[in-house]
C-alpha cells in the first residue's frame, strides 16, 4: 500500500470513528410497530446460572403472550459501584427503566422530595389485590404522602440475630440455653469466645452502616431512634437513655467481654463470612442472607442456622427484630400510556397468582436458595415458604417469632444522613476502651444538635 | 530569473505539503480530540453550571440557588474536616513514600550486575490491581487475626489496633508504599539518573567528592525536574485520595480519614445531593489546580 492509500484510509478510519461516537448517542428507535416500548433492567448478568438463564426466557415468554402490544427492551442493570447513583444516572440520561425494585423504601420519602418516583395514586386506589388485603401493607406510610402513592411492596425481610447452630454446639452449649436478655447474651458470648481457634461470640457491625443494627440495639433497650412530633417533624431519640444503654452495652462486649472481634470497621460481606464458616456465632442477619451456594462451600445446611429477636435490656421489653425490604417504584417520565403498560406489566411480574405460582414452582425445579422474604402478595408467604428445600419447622416457628414484634426501620426523610451521621460518634464510642457514660451521651447529644441545626425541616426537638 | 522562479515554486509546493500534513494531523487528532471535548470537558462544564443549582434529575438543571452550595460547603465542619485530612495523607505520603522511589532508583542505578532483575522485581508489584493489592494489606492489618499484630507479638510488642486506631490509620494507609516501594516511580526515576552525564559523576570521583555530595551536588539537581513531576502528581493523587480509603477504612474510624472526594461521594450516594457533591469536587479541583501551580510557580522561580 502507497503512502496516500495509508492517508486516505487513515481519514477514512478517523472520520468513521467520529461518526461512530456522535451517532452512538442518537436514540435507539423502536424496531416494530408495536404501542408501547418498555425498558425493563431484568436481563440476566453473564455470569448468570443456567436455571437463571432458565427462568428469565420463560419469564419473556410468559411476558411476549400475555402482551403483545407491548416492545420490551430488556437491558441488564448497570454495574456501578452504588444502584442508587446508576438509577439517578440512568434517569438523567433517559435511558432509565419503566419500574425498579431495587430501592429500600426508607428510600421513598427522600424520592418523593426529589420528584425521582412516579406518582401512581390511581393505580393504587383502584387496585383490586389491595382493596382484597393481599398486599404487604407494612411499608404503607413511608410509601404514601399526602393520601398519594409512589411505591408498590416488593419483598420484606426481617433481621435480628441470626445464628450458626453448629458453632453454639462446638462451645458445648445447647439450643434449650438461647439467651433473651443482654446478661445471659454477654455470657454466653464470653463462654463461646476462643480466640485461639478462633471463634468469637457476636460479630458486630461497627463499620459505616452501623447506625441500622444499632437501631434494633436501641429498641431491645426499650428506646427508640426517632420519634414523630404532632406536626409531621421527628425528634431525635437516639441520645436517649436506652441508646445510651445499647451504645455502651456494644462497648463492653467489645472491651470488657471480649466476645466480638475487634475490628470494628469489619465489612459487612466478612461479619456474613465468620457466621456462615463457624467462626462466628451470632450477628445481626437475616435467615434470608442465607444463600445455598455459600453454604455449600463450608458443607452447612440452611438447618444449621436459626434467627432469633435481639436479646434485650430486661426481660420485660418484647423482644424486637428490625423489619426492612424493597418497593417497587415507576419511572416519572413515563407517558400516559407507558405508565399504564408499565403498572400492568409489574402486576403481573410481581404481584399474580400465575406468576406466584410459577416462581414457587421453579424454586422447587432448581432446588433455588431459600426465600423467607415476605412478598408484596403476602397471602402467598406461606406457600413460598412451604416451597423452600430444607427449612425445618422449628426455623419457621422462629421466623414466625421473629415476625411477632419486628418494627419497620425508622423512614422519615433525612433518615439516611441521621444513620451516615451517626457513624462517628458511635464508632468513637465502641473504639474508646474505657469511654464513660456521660462522655458516650454527650458524642450522642452533639450528633443530635448538629441533626437538628443541619435539618430543621426535618427533625425538631 | 530561472532559478528564482524554480525555488519560489519550490517553496510553494514545500509550503502546501507542509499545510497537507498539518491537515492530515489535525483530521487524525480529532476523533480523540471531539471524544475528549464530549466525554471529558463537556461533563466536567455541565458539572460545575449545576453547582449553582439545587438539582432536579427529572427537571435538569432545578432552582437556581446562586453561591448557596459553595457557602455550605465552605462552611460545613465535615467538609473542612476533610480537608485536613487530605492535607494529612498528603504529609504521610511525603514523609512516608515520596523518598522511597528516589532512593530505590539510585540504589539501582548503582548496582552494576542484574540491574533488570531488581528493577522487575520493585516493578512488578505496582502492575498488581490496586484495589487487590489493598484488601490484602488490609487482611495484614487485622487486629484480630492480621499478619501484622502475629509479628508484633512474636517480637514481644502488644498488639494494635492498627486501621481502627484514629492515631495509627494513616501510618497503616500508607506503610505500604513505604515497604513495596512506587515502583511505576522508581522506574520514572531510574529514566532519568540514566540522562546524568557519567563524565559529572567521573569527575567528582576525581576531585574526591564523597557519596552524599555527589547525591546533593550531581543527582538531584539533575533529576530535579522529575522530582517536581511526580510532587505534583502526589500532591493531586493525595487530595482525590478515595478509592484506598474506602476499601481499608470506609472514611472511619469515626470519620478519622474521610477525605473531601470521599465525603462528596457519600453526599451523593447516601443523600442524593447530587449539586452538593458537585460543588465539593469543584472545589477540589479548585485548591489541586492552585496548589499545583502555586508549587510549579515556586520551583521555577527557584531555578
Amino acid at each position: 500500500m502507497n503512502m496516500y492509500a495509508k492517508k486516505v484510509l487513515s481519514i477514512v478510519c478517523a472520520i468513521a470513528c467520529c461518526t461512530s461516537v456522535l451517532g452512538g448517542c442518537g436514540k435507539k428507535e423502536s424496531a416494530d410497530n408495536k404501542n408501547v416500548t418498555l425498558r425493563l433492567w431484568i436481563k440476566p448478568s453473564q455470569d448468570a446460572t443456567e436455571a437463571d438463564l432458565i427462568t428469565h426466557e420463560r419469564l419473556m415468554e410468559d411476558l411476549t403472550e400475555k402482551f403483545p402490544e407491548i416492545n420490551f427492551d430488556i437491558a441488564l442493570p448497570p454495574q456501578g459501584a452504588d444502584y442508587r447513583q446508576e438509577y439517578d444516572k440512568a434517569l438523567m440520561a433517559g435511558t432509565a427503566p419503566a419500574f425498579v425494585n431495587i430501592f429500600s423504601y426508607t428510600d421513598i420519602p427522600q424520592r418523593i422530595k426529589n420528584e425521582t418516583v412516579a406518582d401512581i395514586t390511581k393505580y393504587v386506589e383502584n387496585w383490586e389485590l389491595k382493596k382484597e388485603g393481599k398486599i404487604l401493607d407494612i411499608f404503607d406510610d413511608a410509601i404514601s404522602d399526602d393520601g398519594k402513592w409512589y411505591a408498590l411492596p416488593h419483598k420484606a425481610y426481617v433481621q435480628a440475630t441470626l445464628c450458626n447452630v453448629k458453632t453454639l454446639e462446638a462451645a458445648g452449649i445447647t439450643k434449650e440455653n438461647y439467651p433473651t436478655t443482654w446478661e445471659e447474651f454477654a455470657e454466653l458470648g464470653e463462654k463461646i469466645t476462643d480466640m485461639s481457634i478462633p471463634r468469637i461470640g457476636y460479630s458486630l457491625i461497627g463499620m459505616d452502616w452501623c447506625a441500622w443494627p444499632f437501631t434494633a440495639w436501641v429498641w431491645s433497650a426499650g428506646g427508640e431512634m426517632v420519634r414523630e412530633n404532632e406536626d409531621g417533624t421527628y425528634q431525635l431519640a437516639f441520645n436517649e437513655e436506652p441508646a445510651v444503654d445499647a451504645a455502651m452495652f456494644m462497648n463492653e462486649m467489645i472491651w470488657k467481654r471480649k466476645m466480638t472481634q475487634k475490628d470494628v470497621l469489619l465489612d459487612y460481606n466478612d461479619i456474613k463470612t465468620n457466621v456462615f464458616n463457624g467462626s462466628s456465632c451470632f450477628a445481626f442477619l437475616g435467615f434470608s442472607e442465607l444463600k445455598q451456594e455459600e453454604l455449600e462451600q463450608y458443607g452447612l445446611n440452611v438447618s444449621d442456622y436459626i434467627d432469633m429477636p435481639m436479646p434485650v435490656k430486661d426481660a420485660s421489653i418484647p423482644r424486637p427484630a428490625l423489619a426492612g425490604g424493597e418497593v417497587i417504584t415507576f419511572n416519572p417520565t413515563l407517558s400516559q400510556e407507558e405508565m399504564d403498560a408499565a403498572f400492568a406489566v409489574a402486576e403481573y411480574m410481581y404481584f399474580s397468582d400465575e406468576r406466584m405460582q410459577v416462581e414457587c414452582d421453579e424454586r422447587v425445579e432448581f432446588n433455588a436458595s431459600i426465600n423467607v422474604m415476605i412478598p408484596g402478595r403476602v397471602d402467598w408467604f406461606e406457600k413460598r415458604l412451604a416451597s423452600n428445600q430444607g427449612v425445618t419447622q422449628e426455623q419457621i416457628a422462629a421466623l414466625n417469632q421473629l415476625r411477632e414484634n419486628a418494627k419497620a426501620e425508622p423512614y422519615c426523610e433525612h433518615w439516611s444522613d441521621l444513620k451516615t451521621a451517626l457513624v462517628a460518634p458511635l464508632q468513637t464510642i465502641y473504639l474508646t476502651e474505657n469511654i464513660t457514660r456521660e462522655e458516650a451521651k454527650k458524642l450522642l447529644d452533639e450528633c443530635a444538635e448538629k441533626l437538628y441545626s443541619l435539618y430543621p425541616d426535618t427533625f425538631k426537638k | 530569473m530561472k532559478h528564482s522562479i524554480e525555488r519560489n515554486n519550490k517553496i510553494k509546493a514545500t509550503g502546501s505539503h507542509a499545510f497537507r500534513k498539518e491537515m492530515i494531523a489535525v483530521l487524525l487528532l480529532l476523533p480523540a480530540l471531539v471524544s475528549i471535548l464530549l466525554f471529558k470537558y463537556f461533563p466536567m462544564l455541565l458539572g460545575f453550571f449545576e453547582t449553582f443549582f439545587q438539582m432536579n434529575i427529572i427537571r435538569l438543571p432545578g432552582k437556581f440557588i446562586g453561591f448557596d452550595n459553595y457557602i455550605r460547603a465552605l462552611t460545613d465542619s465535615q467538609f473542612l474536616g476533610a480537608f485536613f485530612h487530605n492535607v494529612k495523607a498528603f504529609c504521610y505520603s511525603l514523609i512516608m513514600n515520596f523518598w522511597v522511589p528516589i532512593l530505590l532508583a539510585m540504589l539501582i542505578d548503582e548496582v552494576r550486575g542484574g540491574k533488570t532483575a531488581f528493577r522487575l522485581a520493585y516493578f512488578i508489584p505496582a502492575c498488581a490491581p490496586m484495589i487487590a493489592m489493598t484488601v490484602l494489606w488490609k487482611y495484614f492489618w487485622q487486629p484480630d487475626y492480621g499478619l501484622a499484630n502475629y509479628l508484633m507479638t512474636t517480637i514481644g510488642i502488644s498488639e494494635q489496633m492498627w486501621l481502627n486506631d484514629p492515631r495509627l490509620v494513616y501510618f497503616c494507609i500508607h506503610f505500604p508504599g513505604l515497604v513495596i516501594g512506587g515502583g511505576m516511580n522508581m522506574v520514572i526515576y531510574l529514566a532519568a539518573l540514566q540522562d546524568v552525564p557519567r563524565e559529572l559523576y567521573e569527575a567528582a570521583f576525581v576531585d574526591g567528592v564523597g557519596v552524599f555530595n555527589r547525591i546533593r551536588y550531581i543527582t538531584l539537581p539533575c533529576i530535579k525536574s522529575t522530582i517536581v513531576l511526580l510532587l505534583s502528581l502526589s500532591l493531586i493523587n493525595a487530595f482525590n485520595l478515595m478509592e484506598n480509603i474506602m476499601v481499608l477504612t470506609g472514611g472511619g474510624p469515626a470519620n478519622s480519614t474521610q477525605t473531601m472526594l470521599l465525603y462528596a461521594y457519600q453526599q451523593a450516594t447516601n443523600s442524593m445531593d447530587y449539586s452538593y457533591a458537585m460543588t465539593m469536587a469543584t472545589i477540589i479541583f479548585a485548591i489541586t489546580m492552585t496548589l499545583t501551580v502555586v508549587f510549579n510557580r515556586i520551583t521555577r522561580e527557584k531555578e
